[in-house]
């Protein structure tokens, strides 16, 4: 076979539609729907994919009921049932998710979506979402956040019941301030592939920036870790027993546990250096690092961050 | 009407299940399926109330931890408008909830008005009395302190958001302001700080312009941001801006998804300090520019070669440069000079590749697997000199980590689910002790699903060795959890969850103590965090009722007195700062009564205990609770 020849396979490969299953036979109309499941038809106007019934300028496989269940005709001829129809209670989750996909993969923010720890991990769509009976009125989820993430991440739900924590259970944040469900590119912020699913603030940045911009920088002394190795060095993001969600209940074990001077470690490969004599890590003055070294994130004035 | 009546009963058990808040009222009010109006439907409700607070101990850990207080409240609101056949004049939906306006100090309103295939308005504002003490678990040591206010607002709009061309534009605004109390070093003494007060103020506004285009199954989406921060609190000036742009390209097709992504930014930021030395005619300035631009790209290719496999393949490179001037420039009487610059220099590039496979052997059950190489090199060079002298070399360094995962999901029964994962990698250089060097993470979930009964349990060992001479650092977590919740019947559900994170890591350290070099020490932490939490609702006739239990308890190495174990170095700064028992518990009530149809009126009440056992000093009782009105009109 000639490189052109693989070059055409490949692009039909790339063109070729994304398809689920779909039932044969015609379609038929919502409006036909309608006549058997009232309840759900004349709600309708409040859910989302209502948009397309509105816009009267979609292809009959796009819109309404059957967009999503495809034509009935076969179902209405058998007077129902769920084997003459797409009935998404039969399908498994990737089944479900590639019927959603075919409309909605078209979003940078699902972009990842077939590569995602969620899908790996078979949650589909309807797992999450609830069209028909959703319990929220944006995204048509099928519980409101945090409930919903707290229904499989249970360590998680922990955390966020810590004295220090996030204030999520308290409504002010949800989880997918920081996360993004449908998956995200690699976290270019470190090497290994976790965090897993934490979206990017400011197109290439961590998160936690999209709220503590005073953090960002950038800084002309930069604490390296934090460019490194992530906010995660020192913190624990969802929740702590610790105040300022510190991995230590004291500032200076934390510290002093990088900061001992040996071995390869830090930026020049000498030791992330050690403390000077003047620190009497006897006298509780110097116990607490942040009282005088209070810009630790990073300081444009003084390449200890005293200032 | 019996009809809205099983939604009025059902309704409370959909949301706030597991809220720890003991307020707004998670019931709903008004008929379900709303009130016409013109050509839209109309739901709302309001809540407003009155929360109470009392409080005794530490009020500083009060407020950093909880902060609720007393006064009345606009607890939540909610307004849907929905155009009944998606053809109404300005626009088809309209949804604005608001929380806890009128003094919590976690306050927030959503705003979102879309007009069919015209626009879609999206607004999130947020507003946090933030108070940060200074404290920490030992007993409060810290000197700095910041009672501010911040506020966040997000505007998104998007025009032609169901066209095959889409605009958006946004607008984003973060402010902190309010006092505080900073350090400041010396001037006449090394070693000496001195207490400033701050007037914090600090703005950042960021504008996005972008689009989206999608042709022969191809999605293009690009953005363009301006982001300007300023912080001019007292001493100081940062001014910057970050502007930065992103492309991506993307396609999802039934054998193959193709996904690129590249951003760049680039960072400024000019800043100012000025201390005066009260008393001398001593005056410190330092002045300069700090510069940090960031490209990054990721590339995935994920190929479905059959419908029971899944390949993907990702690669990213990440690039930053940070460099920055620093002139120090020290005023003594007008005569004496003292100018020197600073100069960093922190270069971070790293390409990463990781392939994953996903193969389902049976229906039941499938592994997955995948492997991943990082590369990743360091400059960095610093500085210290007059202005003049060359730059030093910057010092080069490179980690490689390999990295390898795989599991298997089974469902041997259509009600339980089985997951393992596993994941081990190796890195050659860390940057820190504390870096992921030799570690490998162990992770399985079990989930049972009948009818209206969940139960789950999930377990994770977490282990990372981190050797060199001279130092040992090492961390194993273990933690397990597990979850059940039922509702068996519709008038009934309850819920309970137990949590356990067992930390202990060990970490070489060398530090001074009157002026003696402690070499070759250990430092060794160890928690013992258990998490528990129930709540159980049950409606009686016009009542709902919700219990609620939350537990944190420390239980640290089991020594019920600061000294009585001696673990890590001999010091009093160590004997009780390497483990730390405490509780935290939370329990509540509420009641909601149903008045009428429109009209529910609720009451609640939180406690919240904190107990410290080595440190008193830090602990607090709180005594909140509301009472409202929630109605619809």
């Amino acid at each position: 076979m000639c490189s052109a020849t693989k070059f055409v396979l490949l692009l039909a490969f790339v063109a070729a539609p994304v398809f689920s299953q779909t039932p044969s036979g015609a379609f038929v109309g919502s409006t036909v729907c309608k006549t058997c499941h009232p309840d759900v038809w004349f709600r309708f106007y409040k859910n989302a994919h209502f948009k397309s019934v509105a816009s009267e300028k979609e292809k009959p496989e796009n819109t309404g009921c059957e967009g999503c269940h495809g034509p009935g005709e076969a179902h209405v001829k058998a007077h129902g049932g769920k084997a003459t129809i797409r009935a998404f209670s039969l399908l498994s989750p990737k089944e479900t998710s590639q019927a959603c996909l075919r409309c909605h993969s078209e979003s940078l923010a699902r972009s990842n979506i077939h590569r995602s720890v969620h899908t790996r991990n078979d949650v589909g769509c309807a797992q999450c979402h609830s069209i028909h009976k959703s319990a929220t009125p944006k995204f048509l989820l099928a519980k409101s956040e945090p409930e919903l993430c707290y229904g499989c991440h249970t360590d998680i739900r922990a955390q966020f019941s810590m004295p220090f924590k996030h204030r999520v259970n308290e409504g002010f944040m949800a989880c997918s301030d920081c996360h993004n469900p449908h998956g995200t590119s690699s976290p270019s912020w470190r090497m290994a592939a976790r965090p897993a699913m934490v979206s990017q603030g400011q197109v290439n940045e961590e998160a936690c920036l999209k709220c503590h911009s005073d953090k960002r920088g950038p800084f002309a002394f930069e604490h390296p870790p934090v460019r490194v190795e992530g906010c995660e060095i020192c913190h624990s993001p969802h929740g702590s027993p610790n105040s300022r969600l510190l991995k230590r209940p004291v500032v200076f074990t934390m510290c002093l546990e990088c900061h001992n001077g040996v071995g390869t470690f830090g930026r020049t490969g000498t030791g992330v250096p050690m403390l000077s004599p003047a620190h009497n890590m006897t006298d509780p003055r110097y116990q607490n690092c942040t009282n005088c070294h209070l810009r630790i994130h990073g300081s444009n004035a003084d390449p200890l961050f005293l200032r | 009407m019996r009809l809205t009546i099983r939604a009025l009963v059902f309704l409370p058990f959909a949301a706030g299940l597991f809220g720890q808040v003991v307020a707004p009222t998670p019931n709903s009010v008004g008929p379900t399926r709303g009130d016409d109006w013109k050509n839209y439907n109309v739901v709302n409700s309001f809540e407003t109330g009155y929360r109470f607070l009392s409080q005794s101990g530490n009020q500083n850990k009060y407020r950093s931890d909880e902060n609720f207080g007393s006064g009345v409240r606009l607890l939540s609101s909610f307004i849907g408008l929905n155009s009944k056949d998606g053809h109404s004049a300005l626009f088809d939906e309209l949804v604005f909830s608001t929380q806890g306006l009128g003094g919590d100090p976690y306050e927030s309103a959503s705003l979102r008005v879309q007009k069919n295939r015209i626009y879609e308005y999206n607004l999130l504002w947020r507003k946090n009395d933030y108070f940060n003490p200074g404290l920490t678990t030992d007993g409060g040591q810290g000197q700095n302190l910041l009672d501010t206010t911040t506020t966040l607002q997000d505007n998104n709009l998007t025009l032609f958001p169901q066209s095959k061309i889409k605009i958006f534009l946004g607008y984003s605004r973060n402010t902190q302001d309010g006092a505080g109390i900073s350090t400041f070093p010396s001037a006449t003494s090394i070693g000496d700080f001195v207490p400033v007060f701050t007037d914090v103020r600090q703005i950042q506004n960021e504008y996005r312009l972008g689009g989206e285009v999608r042709w022969w199954g191809m999605t293009l989406n690009f953005l363009h941001g301006w982001q300007d921060f300023k912080d001019d609190s007292t001493g100081q000036v940062n001014h910057g801006a970050s502007p930065y742009w992103q492309v991506a390209l993307f396609r999802n097709a039934r054998w193959i998804d193709l996904n690129g992504r590249f951003t760049y930014t680039g960072s400024q930021r000019g800043f100012l300090t000025n201390q005066n030395a009260v008393g001398t005619n001593q005056q410190v300035y330092t002045y300069g520019d700090a510069r940090r631009p960031v490209a990054t790209g990721n590339a995935t290719v994920s190929l479905f070669p059959t419908s029971k496999l899944t390949i993907a393949n990702h690669t990213s490179f990440y690039n930053i440069r940070t460099d920055g001037d620093s002139t120090y420039l020290q005023l003594n009487n007008s005569t004496g000079l003292a100018n020197a610059l600073y100069y960093q220099y922190l270069g971070i590039r790293t390409v990463a590749n990781d392939t994953d496979f996903d193969y389902k052997i049976k229906n039941w059950f499938d592994v997955h697997g995948g492997y991943e190489y990082s590369n990743r090199r360091i400059a960095a060079t610093s500085q210290f000199a007059l202005a003049g002298t060359p730059d030093t070399v910057p010092y080069v360094q490179t980690n490689e980590l390999n990295a390898g995962k795989v599991g298997f999901r089974a469902r041997p029964i259509s009600r339980l689910i089985v997951t393992v994962n596993a994941e081990f990698g190796r890195a050659s250089r860390p940057f820190t002790p504390k870096s992921d060097s030799n570690y490998n993470v162990l992770t399985g979930r079990i989930e049972y699903k009948w009818k209206t009964l969940q139960l789950a349990a999930w377990s994770q060992a977490d282990y990372n060795d981190n050797s060199v001479l001279l130092s040992d650092y090492n961390s194993h977590g273990r933690s397990y959890a597990g979850s059940g919740s039922w509702s068996p019947v519709k008038w009934f559900a309850f819920d309970a969850s137990y949590s356990k994170l067992h930390l202990e890591t060990l970490g070489g350290i060398n530090f001074f103590a009157q002026n003696v070099l402690f070499a070759n020490q250990v430092s060794y932490y160890l928690s013992n965090l258990h998490t528990g939490t129930l709540s159980a609702r049950f409606s009686l006739r016009r009542f709902d009722f919700y219990l609620g239990y939350s537990r944190v308890q420390d239980t640290g190495d089991g020594r019920a007195i600061p000294t009585q174990l001696v673990i890590g170095p001999d010091l009093p700064a160590f004997r009780t700062a390497q483990t730390f028992p405490l509780l935290f518990q939370s329990p509540q009530a509420r009641v909601s009564f149903r008045i009428s149809e429109r009209l529910r009126w609720n009451a609640g009440y939180q406690y919240f205990g904190y107990r410290e056992d080595f440190f008193p000093s830090q602990n607090y009782l709180a005594h909140t609770g509301y009472t409202s009105l929630l109605w619809s009109f």
